[in-house]
């Protein structure tokens, strides 16, 4: 599992180096922002949010170079079987997703000493995100299992521009009222205030976990008829 | 060099690069504020660093350690092993719960015994509360990252080292005292016990190593059964965001809370806290010593 996981860091270690160098540099601009001006903790939040986007962007990375029929074969022929090959995508997410949690919070005590503030803090949006993204990439990587990154990244595209179509009809002729001169720090927090959205929140990273795990299952069995039909 | 010297070279290499950034780092903040920062009411910001960088230090010297004495990268506890040990993963989010649950049977028979359990507990608003509840053990995963820094010095580097050189049970208990004065620049600086107690601040750091005896004892426990440092992690997050005061403030009245935060935090310590951690600890500790039986040929 160590080669594999090491094999996998490789493929993706291009994506990785500009997501942490983009939250870095986030995380300065957010930095710079507060030297001008009043504390800006809508730019630290978005610190929290970009490199987890950005991941769930750039993950079909992590499949692109396993899809031939040979590599799955062979793949399917080591020691780890394929059920190795589903699981450190699985492993490897996981981790990738804490790495950036960690930066995030590095990114986040690095700010606070700055600003001298603790309320400067916005690392409750990264831990929420840090789940959002499991969500997320549990949703997907079946679809990518099955038909492939481009396929199973098109499957993507499409349900996304639904959601933000979607999105926009509502901000076109749906109450936006909530929405307006607020930052988005202060909205975030803002939903912590009803029951609804607590137990929500609070229920995510259980969601999350299982879906995940549940996902790793639904794929173990995609893998197989995907592998059928990779190009050779 | 004999492998026993060679080990206690390195355990000693260990502690001093443990030791040394934490006590610079407690007394530059110290004196950065002009303060004790555990008691400062203007080093918030001081104590967040100090409890977010500072626990991360044993794993850095683990790093180090390994770099300096050229030992490599053998034997890191760093695999998941979920496999077969899902129990004591369990255990690890399990235990501290029912610390917290043990202690707040504690606090209640022993010092609020004049209220009724509707005074110390209202019902109102229980759906929010449990839902706080809920997201403060999983949103304690911010503090996962500092307590995997401790763990893997301690559980994953030290313990190892110690057990090589003297044997389990004494290990358990040496490991346990180094560990308790690592917190002594942290005890000095006001952080558990404050400054106003008697015998400040050596019954603090004496208290400390108590604690760091049993809490080792179920930590190393959790380690070795696993052959991996996570479930101690996820019990050290658990231990330091989720403690007892937390669960009262958020379940318990304004009363109880402002009768909790009147009783001398010693006293406090010692009636409440340490009994259910001790408890885990003589259990663990018994487990540790337990040997295994032969397998059958």
């Amino acid at each position: 599992m160590r080669g594999l996981m090491y094999k996998q860091l490789m493929t993706f270690r291009a994506p990785a180096l500009m997501i942490i160098g983009l939250q870095l540099f986030l995380t300065a601009t957010a930095m710079m922002s507060f030297a001008e001006n009043e504390l800006n903790q809508g730019f630290i939040a978005v610190s929290m949010v970009v490199p987890f986007v950005l991941f769930s962007v750039t993950n079909g990375e992590l499949f692109r170079y396993d899809e031939r029929e040979k590599w799955c074969s062979f793949a399917a022929s080591t020691p780890q079987t394929s059920k190795g090959q589903v699981q450190v995508k699985y492993y490897f997410t996981l981790a990738a997703n804490s790495v950036i949690l960690f930066v995030c919070m590095l990114c986040d005590a690095v700010y606070m000493a700055f600003v001298g503030d603790t309320s400067a803090s916005s690392i409750s949006v990264g831990v929420m995100f840090f789940c959002l993204s499991l969500f997320m990439n549990a949703l997907e990587y079946p679809f990518f299992f099955r038909f492939g990154s481009d396929h199973g990244g098109q499957v993507k595209g499409a349900s996304t521009w639904a959601v933000i179509l979607l999105i926009l009809i509502y901000l076109l002729f749906g109450d936006i009222s909530f929405l307006l001169n607020v930052n988005l720090a202060e909205f975030l927090l803002g939903l912590f205030s009803s029951t609804a959205t607590l137990w929500t929140m609070a229920l995510l990273p259980v969601i999350s976990l299982v879906l995940f795990y549940l996902s790793y299952l639904v794929s173990l069995k995609m893998y197989r008829k995907g592998m059928e039909s990779y190009e050779q | 060099m004999s492998n026993k010297s060679l080990t206690i070279r390195r355990i000693v290499i260990f502690c001093v690069l443990a030791f040394l950034p934490v006590a610079i780092m407690v007394l530059l903040m110290d004196l950065y504020y002009g303060e004790l920062i555990f008691v400062s009411e203007k080093a918030t910001v001081g104590i967040y660093l100090s409890g977010m960088l500072g626990m991360m230090f044993p794993a850095a010297a683990n790093l180090l350690t390994r770099l300096i004495t050229k030992e490599g990268m053998g034997n890191n506890l760093l695999a998941l092993n979920f496999k077969g040990h899902g129990r004591w993963y369990a255990a690890s989010v399990l235990a501290p719960l029912g610390e917290v649950a043990v202690a707040a049977v504690l606090l209640c028979t022993i010092y609020l015994n004049g209220m009724s359990f509707g005074e110390i507990f209202p019902a109102d608003g229980l759906s929010d509360k449990t839902a706080i509840l809920l997201f403060q053990i999983e949103y304690s995963m911010i503090v996962f990252f500092p307590a995997f820094g401790e763990e893997w010095g301690w559980r994953g580097y030290l313990m190892p080292k110690l057990s090589e050189v003297m044997g389990k049970p004494a290990a358990v208990v040496v490991g346990g005292v180094i560990w308790g004065l690592w917190h002594a620049p942290l005890t000095i600086s006001g952080h558990n016990f404050g400054v106003d107690y008697p015998g400040y601040p050596f019954v603090g750091i004496l208290l400390m190593c108590v604690l760091c005896i049993a809490d080792n004892a179920f930590l190393t426990l959790l380690t070795e059964k696993t052959g991996s440092i996570y479930p101690a992690s996820f019990f050290h997050m658990l231990n330091n965001n989720c403690s007892m005061l937390v669960f009262l403030s958020i379940f318990g009245s304004p009363q109880a809370v402002e009768a909790a935060n009147g009783i001398p935090t010693v006293q406090a310590f010692l009636t409440i806290m340490l009994p259910p951690t001790v408890l885990l600890g003589a259990g663990s500790f018994i487990l540790l010593l337990k040997k295994r039986k032969p397998d059958a040929c």
